[in-house]
Parts: C-alpha cells; sequence; structure tokens
C-alpha cells in the first residue's frame, strides 16, 4: 500500500466571497507522480500552494505526514521543491548565479553546492547556459532553469505547476523525459497540467478537478477504464458532459419546482452553460 | 550572516545589471552637488525683474534705480501704476516699485509702494527686504546730507557765539563804567547853594559896610549879585547836569540788567551748543548702528543649505530606494521562491535594508568627498558625528520606504506614495517655510518630523560644530522614529506575506 505524504481533507479555499475549491479531498503518495488535471482556472495552482503552506485553507485541513502543514512548514521548506509555471528566478542572474543564491538560501552546505549545482545542471541540462543571463534563455530553458532551481536541495518531494506550459512537442517530450528522470531519484512528484495525454505516459495517480472539486482520482488506466475511454482526454469529455447536464437538470428541476411553465430543448443554451459553469 | 551576504550580493548584481540604475547611484549624487554648489554658491538674488513706475521721473528716482541696476536687478520702467501691479501678477517682474509724485530730497508726503508676489513667499520677503533696504539706503544718504548742513549751522552758531558773549561783557563793563562816572559827576558838582548863602551872607555885611566905601561896597555888591545870578544860574544847571547824571545811572543800571541777562542766555546758549557732542551727520540720522553678525563663518547660500540638502537627499533617496526596491523584489517571480526556501523573513527583510543603506553610504560619499574638496566646505572636524547622523537619518528613512514598499500593491502606487509621504514631511519643515510659520499644534507634531530633527541636527553640527552630547535629545527623537518605523516595516511585511 502507498505512504500518504500528503493528504487535502475536506479543503475550502475562498479568495473573499469567490469559492476556488469546495470540500477538495486528495492524497499525495509518496515516490510517484500524481497529476492533477483540469480546465485552466480550475484551481490547480491553488491546491499546490496550500500544499506548501503559501495559502491557508478556508476550512479543512491540509496534512503533510499526518502533521499539519503550518506546524510542519520547516520541514516543507527543506523537503519541498516547487516549480511554478512562470518561472520563479532572478532575470539578471545567470544560471549559476540563480541556482548558487538559491542553493544557499536553502541552506545546502557551502562545501556542497559547487557539486550540486554541477548535478543539476547536467541533469537539466544546461551546461552551456551556465553563464547566461537567465533573461536571456529560451522559454524550454527557463523551464529547465527553474526545475533546477527547485531541485538544487534535492527535495523530497516535487512540486510542478505547468511543466509541460508553452512548450513546443519536442521540448514537452525533453521535459517529460526530464520528469521521469527526477522521478527515479526517489523524488515524488506532484505536477498539474491541462494538456491531459501527456499524463498518461507520467502520471501514476491523476485527481481530475472539476467545478472547484475533485471529481475523480486514482491510476490514469483505472479511470480510463471507469469511464470506457482509450484517453484521459476521452474521460475528461466524458465527465464534463456529465457533469454539465447533471447541472443542467438539477437546474431546471429547481426552476420546474418553482414555476418554469415553458418547454425546453434537452440541451442547455449557451448562456445556460454559462449558468451552470458558474464563474468561467 | 552568509545567507544575508548572499541576498545583498544578488540585491548589487541585479541593481549592477541594469546599467540605467547604476549610473543613477553613482551619479546622482554627484550631479545634485554639482548642480547645487553651482546654484547656490552666492549670497545674492540673480535676475530679478523689478517693474517700476513714477510719475515725474527726477534725480532722486533715477538714482535709487541706479542703485537696484548696481545690484544685478533687471529694471522694467513702466507707464502707469496698473501695468506694474499687472506685470508683477502676470510674472514678468518678481516686484512693482511705485514711487509717489514728487519725491524730491526735501521729502514727499506719500510713501514709495512696494508691490510683491507674496505667493512665493521666500523671494518676496527677501526682495523687499533687499530693495527696502536699497531705498533705505538712498534715503539714509539724503538725510546725512541734510543733517550735515544743520551741524555745519550749528558748529557756526558755536564759534560765533563767544566772540559774541565777549562782547557783552565788554558793553556791561562799559555801563558799569557810565554808571560809576555819572556818580562821581554828581559828587563832583560842589554844593552851589552853599557858595550862594555864603554870597548872601557876604551881601549883607557888605551891607553893614555902606558907610566906609559906598562906592567899592556897591560894586562888590555888584559883584556879589551878578556872582548871585551866575550861581543861582549854575545851580540850575547843575541840578539839570544832576538829573541827568542820575538818569543815565538809571539807564546804564537798566541796560547792565538787559546786558546781564543777555550774556546769561548766550551762556546757556552757549553751553548748550557746547553740551551737544555729536558732529557727525550720519550719528544722528543713525544714532544706533545695526550690523548683522552671521553666527556662522561662511556666507554664501550653499553652506547654509549643505546640511537641508543632505537631509533631503537622505530622505528621497531612502525612500524612494528602498520602497522601490521591495516593491521590485515582491514583483520579482523569484519572491515565491524565496518564500519557499528556510531562510527567514528576518534575514531578507535586513538584505534589503542592508542594501539600500550601501547604495546610499556610496551616494553620501561620493557626495560628502565632493563638498569637503571640490567645495571645500569645512566638515572634516565634523565628519565622525556627522556620518552617524547621516547613518541613522537614513536608516529611519529607509525602514519608512520599505514600510511603504510591503504596504502597497503596485511599483506605481507605492512610488506615489513614498513621493508623497516625502513632500508631506518636507511641508512640515523648514524646506518650503519656515517652521514658525505652521500653526501652534502642526508645529508640535513637525518638531518631532523625523526630517525637521535631522535637518536640525547635521546643522547643528555642521553650520555650529555642535558636539554629539548637545544634541542627545533630538538624536533620541530620530531613535525612537527609527525603532517605529523598523516595527511598521515589519508587520507591512507580515501582512504582505499573510495566507489569505
Amino acid at each position: 500500500m502507498d505512504t500518504e505524504l500528503i493528504q487535502l481533507k475536506e479543503v475550502t479555499k475562498k479568495f473573499g466571497k469567490n469559492v476556488i475549491l469546495d470540500s477538495v479531498n486528495l492524497s499525495i503518495p509518496e515516490n510517484k507522480i500524481t497529476g492533477i488535471i483540469g480546465a485552466s482556472g480550475e484551481g490547480k495552482t491553488t491546491i499546490l500552494k496550500l500544499l506548501i503552506g503559501f495559502y491557508k485553507p478556508t476550512s479543512g485541513e491540509v496534512l503533510y505526514l499526518r502533521k499539519n502543514v503550518f506546524k510542519a512548514m520547516k520541514d516543507i521548506e527543506k523537503c519541498f521543491g516547487f516549480a511554478t509555471e512562470d518561472g520563479s528566478f532572478y532575470n539578471k542572474l545567470t544560471v549559476r548565479e540563480n541556482l548558487f543564491y538559491f542553493a544557499r538560501l536553502y541552506g545546502v552546505k557551502t562545501a556542497k553546492i559547487q557539486d550540486a549545482v554541477e548535478d543539476i545542471i547536467n541533469l537539466v541540462e544546461l551546461p552551456d547556459a551556465i553563464n547566461t543571463l537567465a533573461e536571456d534563455l529560451s522559454i524550454g530553458m527557463k523551464k529547465r532553469l527553474d526545475l533546477a532551481c527547485s531541485l538544487i536541495h534535492d527535495p523530497k518531494i516535487l512540486i510542478m505547476d505547468e511543466p509541460t506550459e508553452d512548450l513546443d512537442p519536442l521540448l514537452r517530450q525533453q521535459m517529460i523525459e526530464l520528469i521521469k528522470k527526477i522521478k527515479k531519484q526517489g523524488t515524488t512528484i506532484i505536477l498539474t497540467t491541462h494538456l491531459l495525454n501527456e499524463m498518461d505516459h507520467i502520471c501514476d495517480k491523476i485527481a481530475i478537478l472539476f467545478n472547484k472539486q475533485i471529481v475523480e482520482d486514482g491510476p490514469p488506466a483505472k479511470i480510463k477504464k471507469k469511464y470506457g475511454q482509450t484517453t484521459l482526454d476521452g474521460v475528461f469529455k466524458k465527465i464534463f458532459s456529465q457533469r454539465v447536464k447533471e447541472r443542467y437538470q438539477e437546474k431546471r428541476r429547481k426552476g420546474k419546482e418553482r414555476q418554469e411553465p415553458e418547454e425546453k430543448g434537452p440541451f442547455p443554451s449557451v448562456k445556460e452553460l454559462k449558468e451552470v459553469l458558474g464563474r468561467r | 550572516m552568509y545567507n544575508l551576504l548572499n541576498i545583498i550580493g544578488k540585491n548589487f548584481k541585479i541593481l549592477i545589471r541594469s546599467k540605467l540604475s547604476a549610473l543613477i547611484i553613482l551619479l546622482a549624487p554627484l550631479l545634485i552637488v554639482f548642480l547645487v554648489g553651482m546654484a547656490f554658491n552666492s549670497s545674492e538674488l540673480y535676475g530679478i525683474n523689478v517693474g517700476t513706475y513714477s510719475p515725474s521721473e527726477n534725480e532722486l528716482t533715477n538714482s535709487i534705480l541706479t542703485s537696484f541696476e548696481e545690484k544685478s536687478f533687471s529694471i522694467q520702467k513702466l507707464d502707469s501704476e496698473e501695468l506694474c501691479i499687472n506685470s508683477v501678477k502676470e510674472g514678468k517682474t518678481q516686484i512693482c516699485i511705485i514711487f509717489p509724485e514728487g519725491l524730491s530730497i526735501e521729502g514727499s508726503t506719500e510713501p514709495v509702494t512696494f508691490h510683491a508676489d507674496k505667493s512665493r513667499v521666500n523671494l518676496a520677503y527677501s526682495l523687499i527686504n533687499d530693495i527696502n533696504s536699497q531705498i533705505s539706503s538712498k534715503s539714509s544718504e539724503l538725510s546725512v546730507t541734510m543733517t550735515q548742513a544743520l551741524i555745519n549751522v550749528v558748529d557756526e552758531a558755536k564759534t560765533n557765539l563767544i566772540p559774541k558773549t565777549e562782547s557783552i561783557s565788554s558793553a556791561i563793563s562799559n555801563t558799569e563804567t557810565i554808571a560809576s562816572k555819572s556818580d562821581t559827576i554828581s559828587s563832583s558838582i560842589p554844593s552851589v547853594s552853599a557858595l550862594i548863602s555864603s554870597l548872601e551872607e557876604a551881601k549883607n555885611i557888605t551891607a553893614e559896610l555902606s558907610c566906609a566905601n559906598q562906592t567899592l561896597v556897591d560894586d562888590l555888591e555888584e559883584q556879589i549879585n551878578s556872582v548871585l545870578t551866575d550861581l543861582t544860574n549854575l545851580e540850575g544847571s547843575t541840578a539839570a547836569i544832576t538829573q541827568i547824571a542820575t538818569e543815565i545811572k538809571s539807564k546804564s543800571t537798566s541796560t547792565k540788567t538787559t546786558l546781564s541777562n543777555l550774556q546769561t542766555g548766550l551762556n546757556t546758549l552757549s553751553e548748550l551748543l557746547n553740551d551737544v557732542k555729536v558732529t557727525e551727520a550720519e550719528k544722528v540720522v543713525s544714532p544706533i548702528k545695526i550690523e548683522v553678525q552671521s553666527i556662522t563663518s561662511d556666507s554664501s547660500n550653499l553652506n547654509y543649505l549643505f546640511p537641508t540638502l543632505l537631509a533631503l537627499i537622505i530622505l528621497l533617496a531612502s525612500i524612494i530606494l528602498s520602497s522601490t526596491m521591495v516593491l521590485r523584489e515582491r514583483k520579482t517571480k523569484a519572491f515565491f521562491r524565496n518564500f519557499m526556501t528556510p531562510t527567514s523573513d528576518f534575514v531578507f527583510l535586513l538584505g534589503t535594508y542592508i542594501t539600500c543603506l550601501l547604495i546610499l553610504l556610496i551616494q553620501l560619499a561620493i557626495l560628502m568627498l565632493a563638498a569637503i574638496f571640490w567645495l571645500k566646505m569645512p566638515i572634516l572636524s565634523v565628519l565622525a558625528s556627522t556620518s552617524l547622523i547621516l547613518f541613522i537619518s537614513a536608516t529611519v528613512f529607509i525602514f519608512l520606504g520599505m514600510a511603504i514598499g510591503y504596504a502597497f500593491k503596485s511599483e506605481e502606487t507605492a512610488l506615489l506614495a513614498a513621493i508623497g509621504i516625502a513632500a508631506l514631511l518636507m511641508f512640515f519643515s523648514n524646506t518650503i517655510l519656515p517652521i514658525e510659520t505652521i500653526t501652534e499644534k502642526f508645529k508640535y507634531i513637525a518638531l518631532f518630523n523625523p526630517l525637521v530633527v535631522s535637518n536640525s541636527i547635521l546643522k547643528k553640527m555642521i553650520l555650529f560644530k555642535a558636539s554629539l552630547g548637545s544634541v542627545l535629545p533630538e538624536l533620541y527623537i530620530l531613535l525612537i522614529a527609527l525603532v517605529v518605523f523598523f516595527i511598521l516595516t515589519f508587520v507591512a511585511r507580515e501582512f504582505t506575506k499573510r495566507r489569505a
């Protein structure tokens, strides 16, 4: 049985009156790749930031090794690496300077920094760009630099927010290979994406985020089988149409109970679809 | 410590790689010193346009205007009072002077009127003062001339009075002699009546002698009668002479009294004139001489301005630099990763503070070196204590700027707030208007304004060479401000990373 490294229990997150996540339950197994998939703006990044204690849940709790993340901040700061969607490094520093800077901030021992930098540079395949200013790197290289910055302190858990976003198919493939390589080193990886088919190949577990909730989670093969689909794309489309239909019917039923005499067709109008989908 | 150096090093690398920032950091203070040094290294007013209107020009008005031109004021003669006033309103001239009709050396009942734009408070008063002193000087010059003429007359009177007094003395003496002589005349006149009576007796005797030689007797009697007649006549004359002598004596006594009174009067006048010690007209015109001695040894505007300049540079550079640096750090994509690291918030805060402080110290060092070696400012003797105050002041304003940087979300609003707060501090200080012009309540608050306090300490140290001990109360205010702003910064930072 998998060890549950991180758990989200009935986590709701609101920004003001805007509900982003509603009673989310999720567990992240150790030494596996967990993918959180969902459409843009569904709250994937919010989940990731809740995991590291950057956001505080409005209700519910996030546990790391069965300990509330806010009580385990010291461990989280040391054990987590976070590769952001936009890249979290200084553009005016070179690749080497960024890595040295973050290595020191992460508390990597001075004697080990040089080796750690070299190892990570080789891992992300940026040795030729080591003295290049980050702002002069290509998008793919920036993604790899950000990944390198996240891995410089050799974290147990690596969080990757949209790692393949903005990359061309070739670079995307290279990034997937890199993720696999990192996994082989025994790192637990949590990643988000809206490019669903990528997850098929690399994720051990996926969680489908739809309309503020995790509607499905488990191994990709199991989920595909459950929905009778061959791809995760197909699964997602099915879930989407099912949920929209359910909510539409529920809405109509509520409307009928109130008054609603007029007759309507089986499919929702664009306006109704927007109402059903809420904020999107 | 290692992380602190790491953060400071990173801040400097980023700053230097932005070439414009590096250039501003190094060249801005030099540029400020150069411009201020060139602009304020004098105590005169320049480029002042003076509008004038005089209904009738004469030698006096022209000489006043010439004295203005000697002060490098540009004179614009206007055709009417209204045009003159409008020229100030329109900003063509800084002051308008209206000379009254018939202004002359003999004086005028109408005053010379100034019309100044008091909205430019400092300039207006400075200009009024300057021009007023020019006219006063001209007026004094005229007074001196006229008073000197008066003094000369008094002097002449004094000189002429002494021989006149002596003449009167001589006249009194002569009068006394006349009186005495008239007495002598009176006393010298023989008693004719006694002689007559003797002759009457002699006549009676001759009557008794008729028996003897009648002819002789008759002759004798005739002679006696003749003598008697003469004597009677003489008696009448002597009586008249005596009366005249008496009258002369009486008159001479009266004249003596008059002359004595005149002499007393002249003596008193002479004494009074002798008591007039002033012989110089200038002393009459301005009996009390005023001399404004500067309590500082130097006279150029820059010397007075330098402490304020330092305080202002610290305020503006610190507050804008630190707020921008904090905002830039917050807005950088790396801010999130910084948050993720186990390095404490305090180290990041300290890193930003030390970076700002080092940049400011570089700027101040350039400024001080330029002031010492180029502008020859006498600050070497107070360099150590001044540096300490500069360090504390810089720290106060850096923390204030950092608090602003953490309190606002966008760089624009933070910059606006930083400039706004800096402007507020400047308004409630001596920079724009004297602090004495502020109402009592606000003045009390303004006294605790860190800009006012640091400016005051720097002024005392640089201009009056005050020791650190003598500015301790103000130093405590500055230290309290430092603690308050540090707490404010820390609280503001806590709010920015609040987990909503």
